[in-house]
């Protein structure tokens, strides 16, 4: 048998306050994916949890937004810890969100992303931000765990470097919850305490994602953005990069490189600085001795000395020359004359004298020119032989050819 | 130290090897080589200073007593 029929209202109520009283509803952890992320202007957030089978409505209020170590994403799997209410209006439950987690590692990778890509966006990582590392500091601040191998690795690189750079720890926690609230604090206060700082090195030893995460929460990207002193983030091994490196002014792979980056090798530049002034003074002495040899050089008497010297070195040059000449000249001579006989001896014996003074004679045909074959002329023809001491005037009677071997 | 002190380093050493370069040169005259000297050597003397030993601290900031402490 039914009771007597109550309004929707007081279902409602009635409906919140069990569930709203139940122990267990009222502290809940639950494990699923987000989805239906939906960010309100309000500054709220709601979205909904999910498994294979069901979905659960979720809200994340604005101050819990801003505890946030990660940004949220559709299909990140999470862990929420909250309380189940009831909103009466629509009859609707949902999970109030206190605190949420992202779940193992590759939701980290998610939420890493996705902060990377709106600090991007606003521009934290630009150059045109970078400030300059001075490349002389005086004044080193350290912001990392005071106990950790990082602060030992800076300070015993520093030393081996300088001993003039002085050294001030701001310690922090490096890792866990309250880690990235303690390194924002640290950077501000360094800052504020510390103004002659000429550079921060932040940072920490190598470690697992979850170790490191501090550095890739958005507050510590702010406080170093937000930093008048420029900053070195130096976290983990060389492989690691943080949020905190992209908005850096420099990375260094490890805290020691960070040392290096920030301070000068001051004991090479002693040697250096002195090397030049060696330099200096040496190049000096010898433009002196080189602007007094010049001087000495255009000294009226000593012009004179110096140019008789020149007079007597060149008369001796040209003496010998000569000599030389002389002494070469008249056996050449000779040998040229013989040379020119020899020559002369060999021409004459292509002249066609040189040919008639053995008994040969030049036939010429009627027009005065040399043949030398039966062929080229004809019964009566006349021709012209040449003999040593004058000219026969012929006529050919008979032509008797010879038959050529 | 401040910025402008830590350019003057690097500037100061830069003096130094530009006076040496300029006395080298073959045309530089005595009187140029005598002020390139002069200068070369004000710039020695302010590389050494900025580089003089100083009293190295390494110490640790307090947060709770807000002051440093030696490490």
């Amino acid at each position: 048998m039914a009771l007597k029929p109550v309004s929707v209202t007081q279902l409602n109520q009635y409906i919140k306050r069990i569930l709203q009283t139940d122990a267990l509803l009222g502290n809940v952890t639950v494990k699923g994916e987000i989805s239906n992320l939906k960010f309100h202007s309000s500054g709220h957030v709601y979205f909904s949890l999910k498994d294979q089978q069901s979905r659960i409505n979720c809200f994340l209020p604005e101050d819990k937004v801003d505890q946030l170590h990660f940004e949220m994403a559709e299909g990140m799997a999470v862990c929420a810890v909250g309380y189940i209410y009831l909103y009466e209006k629509g009859g609707s439950y949902s999970l109030n969100v206190k605190l949420l987690e992202p779940e193992g590692e590759g939701d980290l990778s998610i939420a890493f992303r996705k902060l990377k890509e709106k600090l991007e966006k606003e521009g934290l990582f630009s150059e045109k931000h970078k400030q300059e590392i001075p490349s002389f500091a005086r004044n080193v601040a350290v912001v990392t765990s005071p106990t950790g191998a990082a602060v030992r690795d800076i300070i015993k690189i520093i030393r081996s470097r300088s001993d003039m750079t002085d050294i001030r720890v701001f310690p922090c926690l490096v890792q866990g919850t309250e880690a990235a609230k303690s390194i924002s604090r640290a950077i501000e206060t360094v800052n504020r305490t510390f103004p002659d700082a000429d550079v921060i090195i932040l940072g920490r030893g190598g470690g697992s994602m979850e170790e490191l995460w501090a550095f890739n929460e958005e507050i510590v990207a702010r406080s170093i953005f937000a930093s008048q002193i420029p900053v070195i983030s130096a976290v983990g091994h060389e492989t690691d990069f943080t949020i905190s490196d992209f908005t850096a002014d420099r990375r260094a792979a490890t805290p020691s490189e960070a040392a290096q980056m920030a301070v000068p090798d001051v004991f090479r530049l002693r040697r250096e600085v002195k090397d030049a002034e060696l330099s200096l003074e040496e190049i000096f002495r010898k433009k002196l001795r080189f602007l007094r040899l010049q001087m000495e050089q255009s000294d009226p008497s000593a012009l004179t000395l110096y140019m008789r010297q020149r007079l007597r070195q060149e008369k001796l040059r040209v003496e010998g020359l000569i000599q030389e000449i002389r002494l070469r000249g008249s056996g050449q001579i000779a040998a040229f004359s013989a040379a020119v006989d020899r020559q002369g001896a060999v021409l004459e014996g292509y002249s066609p004298y040189g040919v008639m003074e053995k008994g040969y004679g030049i036939v010429l045909n009627e027009e005065g020119n040399q043949k030398s074959l039966a062929g080229d002329f004809r019964s009566g023809d006349s021709l012209t032989v040449m003999l040593k001491d004058g000219n026969l005037k012929c006529t050919v009677n008979a032509i008797e050819e010879r038959r050529q071997n | 130290m401040d910025n402008e002190k830590t350019l003057s380093f690097d500037q100061a050493l830069k003096g130094l090897e530009l006076a040496a370069e300029g006395i080298r040169r073959e045309d530089t005259g005595l009187e140029e080589s005598m002020e390139l000297y002069r200068s070369g050597m004000e710039y020695y003397r302010l590389c050494k200073s900025l580089l003089a030993e100083a009293e190295q601290k390494i110490e640790i900031y307090n947060e709770e007593l807000q002051k440093t402490e030696e490490f």
